[in-house]
């Protein structure tokens, strides 16, 4: 049961897998990076972008991840798209508890990031951050982020679940500092039952 | 002394005819007990309840309960006060149902009590701020509402006006005879529901607070939202189910409340022009064109015929893609899954259109007090025809694939009947009242902008139903790109400049006043209005949501009706959850 006060962060631990072997993990993090399950978790603005992602100009199939699920059970990425009031964080951390791990999270646009244009002294009403609740893998910058931001989120998710990116990078952009072997860094080591997420 | 002032005012019925400043054709004082009464003979003569706004003076709280006419174009505001120590009003729930949520809220945002209201609970907020009021002014930051409206500024009421006759009326007629029972803890007790309607509540259960059992144990209770495919957003519906007939259906709000009228409050007025691309984002420029409007009439600013010109366009295009995902959303929900990729693809054209003038593809910030912050680039005007052209080419598809199609004339075609009566109660307007049948309009019943000089339609059907709404919509695209080709002609002729000469830079400040302006959004009336009491920030910002009102008759819209149409009919209400909740 979600608890009450709003600010009570997630249960995260997961259980450890039943075959721990490392080539086994390494095929099933690709499958599970190339076939990812978005719920449909429109909060407010940034909702519309991602539905603009979905559909045929920005085509997330593309990337393997345009199954948007309404129910939290089917998915295993939660998009936060838009504000978190204090009125619906206790459902999104029912929400997270309800998807089956491994579960990523991505936090879309700044309201979701920090609370974005809603941040202001003395607000009353808003999640400063959906981090505070639950653990958040990437977070996509933008008021709203453009779907060409979301599907580089999308990718940085993939990225962080297989320890490789594999699309390539817009022309003219550097690939990031820490490389694909830091990549490795993150991710735990072999045997470990948990890709994306740790317990934390 | 000043506080004697405003009653006296009240006792003696004066009124301000302030339509150009405050965009109110007449506005009525009156004293508090004698609401109900002035309610029940507003909704006899025909007027439709906009909103009920609270402005927190130095003399006490007003009320002000604004109501428009639809054929007389006859704005009209009733004011009242009630002083800080037993603020308190009596509820016109019962004679405006749409008044319920316009109470709750402001119960929500202010320390005031309505009496008898049917269901004093929280709104907006969530239960635990009960005891705070976000938008309360502390004791030193309250002003006077004569430094709002300066005194010489009241002047006699016209007395041929119905509300001014029988308002003189109602104050000789009852004096002090029902006395108000201001008790602030009434609020949040609900003292005439049956026990045994009532749930037993198990501490901590975070979904059951306002639950209520039925009598007959096999009823259901559904709960849909606050994540909902169908919802669009964030709203929730607590449904009591009988088999698959809806009892009662709930909408239960505020989960994405986003403070923005706390928010006029605490950024000065240029701050807070980000913010109307927030409100409702799939029809930013129509609030910010609102918002602008009203602090134009407050600083008494004449916009460029040409910015006027490119308000017009980029709202009407603005209009369309609004409408187009309306269209593709709902066909979403009854179950087709193509319609959307049409819809968004003539959608991605509009927004990389405005993309270019405004900078951003959905939440525009493009209006500015004076006019635009930037002129439409020389091939502006050939790419929105081609664009248009290209949709106008598309609708006859839309028709012929979806509009035609049995099995959506199914779902729609004499679902949710909404008849002008209901709309008048609650308020509706935009096309959820067009499809009743009304041809009410703002654009065309009291033009703003440049919207007199052009030739347009407003489509209305008489089905009362989702279909008729559905229709209203669709007849509406091909109306805005009427609008918009007319307005690119004469855009060729307006070079008058994009923004006015000496345009209100940052530190701007407006003369104290209160201006209320209304625009035709793509939802329906978006009204907002704005106090000033000289300074950098605005005293009060009251934002005016259609969806707010269309979504309150929900509830009785949707009683009886099977769980599969009330979620038709809450897609054909064209739903935006964030400008519901503000
Ligand atoms: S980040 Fe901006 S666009 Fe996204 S939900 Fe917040 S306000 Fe809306």
């Amino acid at each position: 049961m979600a608890p009450q006060n709003p600010l009570t962060p997630a249960v995260t631990t997961v259980d450890s897998a039943m075959i721990a072997s490392a080539p086994v993990q390494k095929v099933v993090d690709l499958c599970r990076a190339m076939s990812l399950w978005p719920m449909t978790f429109g909060l407010a603005c940034c909702a519309i972008e991602m539905m603009a992602a979905g559909m045929a100009r920005f085509d997330m199939a593309r990337f393997g991840a345009e199954v948007f699920r309404p129910s939290p059970r089917q998915s295993d990425l939660m998009i936060v798209a838009g504000t978190v009031s204090k009125k619906m964080a206790p459902a999104v951390v029912r929400l997270y508890e309800q998807m089956p791990a491994p579960k990523w999270v991505m936090a879309l646009g700044n309201c979701a990031i920090s609370g974005g244009p809603f941040k202001f002294k003395g607000q009353y009403g808003i999640i400063e951050g959906v981090d505070q609740l639950v653990p958040v893998d990437v977070y996509v910058p933008g008021c709203p982020p453009r779907p060409e931001g979301l599907l580089e989120g999308l990718f940085q998710i993939q990225e962080k679940i297989t320890g490789r990116r594999w699309w390539p990078l817009p022309e003219g952009f550097e690939p990031s500092p820490a490389g694909p072997d830091s990549a490795e860094v993150r991710k735990p080591a072999s045997g470990e039952p948990e890709t994306g997420k740790e317990g934390s | 002394m000043r506080e004697d002032l405003i009653f006296s005012y009240e006792r003696e019925n004066r009124a301000v005819v302030d339509d150009h400043v405050s965009g109110q054709g007449c506005s009525v004082y009156m004293d508090r007990t004698r609401l109900a009464d002035a309610a029940a003979m507003m909704l006899e003569a025909g007027y439709a309840l906009d909103d009920i706004t609270l402005l927190d003076v130095s003399e006490g709280i007003q009320g002000q309960y604004r109501f428009t006419h639809w054929d007389k174009q006859d704005r009209v505001t009733i004011r009242t006060i009630a002083p800080h120590d037993e603020a308190c009003f009596p509820s016109i729930a019962g004679v405006y149902p749409g008044a319920d949520w316009h109470e709750r809220e402001n119960m929500d945002f202010y320390p005031v009590n309505y009496e008898d209201h049917p269901n004093p609970t929280p709104l907006l907020l969530p239960d635990d701020m009960a005891e705070e009021h976000p938008l309360e002014k502390r004791e030193k930051d309250r002003v006077s509402y004569f430094d709002i409206v300066p005194g010489q500024k009241f002047i006699e009421c016209d007395s041929d006006h119905m509300l001014c006759s029988c308002a003189l009326n109602l104050h000789s007629a009852k004096k002090d005879e029902f006395p108000l029972r201001c008790i602030p803890e009434l609020r949040f007790k609900q003292p005439d529901m049956p026990a045994n309607m009532r749930l037993e509540v198990e501490d901590g259960d975070f979904y059951s607070k306002h639950f209520e059992t039925t009598y007959s144990d096999d009823r259901l209770v559904l709960n849909m939202g606050p994540q909902h495919p169908s919802t669009h957003g964030v709203l929730r519906v607590v449904l009591e189910l009988d088999g698959e007939y809806v009892i009662r259906a709930e909408p239960v709000l505020g989960y994405i409340h986003r403070m923005h009228e706390k928010m006029g409050e605490v950024k000065t007025f240029h701050q807070y022009l980000p913010n109307m691309g927030r409100v409702d984002y799939l029809h930013a420029l129509a609030w910010n064109h609102a918002y602008c409007l009203a602090v134009e009439k407050l600083a008494d600013i004449e916009v460029p015929r040409r910015a006027e010109l490119i308000r017009v366009i980029t709202n009407e295009l603005n209009r369309l893609s609004s409408h187009l995902l309306w269209w593709g959303a709902y066909l979403l929900d009854l179950g087709a899954f193509t319609p959307i990729m049409y819809a968004f693809e003539d959608r991605e054209r509009i927004m990389d259109l405005l993309q270019v003038i405004t900078g951003s593809r959905l939440t525009y910030c493009y209006f500015v007090f004076g006019g635009v912050t930037c002129d439409v680039p020389g091939d502006f005007a050939e790419r929105t025809r081609s664009i248009v052209h290209t949709l106008r080419d598309r609708l006859p598809m839309f028709t012929a694939l979806v509009t035609e199609n049995l099995i959506l004339r199914k779902r729609v075609e004499d679902i949710g009947v909404i008849d002008p009566s209901m709309c008048r109660r609650y308020g509706a307007t935009g096309p959820v009242l067009r499809g009743a049948g009304v041809a009410y309009d703002v654009r065309m019943n009291s033009p703003y902008s440049v919207y007199d000089e052009l030739d347009f339609e407003i489509p209305v059907y008489d089905g009362h139903d989702a279909m008729s709404r559905y229709m209203v919509r669709m007849d509406e695209m091909a109306e805005s790109i009427k609008i918009i080709e007319q307005a690119l002609d004469l855009l060729d002729g307006a070079d008058d400049g994009h923004i006015i000469k000496k345009a209100p830079n940052a530190g701007f400040t407006p003369p104290s006043g209160e201006a209320y302006a209304a625009v035709e959004g793509a939802r329906g009336k978006i009204g907002v209005y704005v106090a000033s009491d000289g300074g950098k920030k605005p005293y009060r910002v009251k934002l005016r949501a259609p969806g707010f009102s269309n979504l309150s008759l929900f509830a009785e819209c949707a009683q009886g009706t099977l769980l599969a149409d009330a979620v038709s009919i809450l897609g054909s209400l064209d739903l935006v959850i964030p400008e519901i909740d503000r």
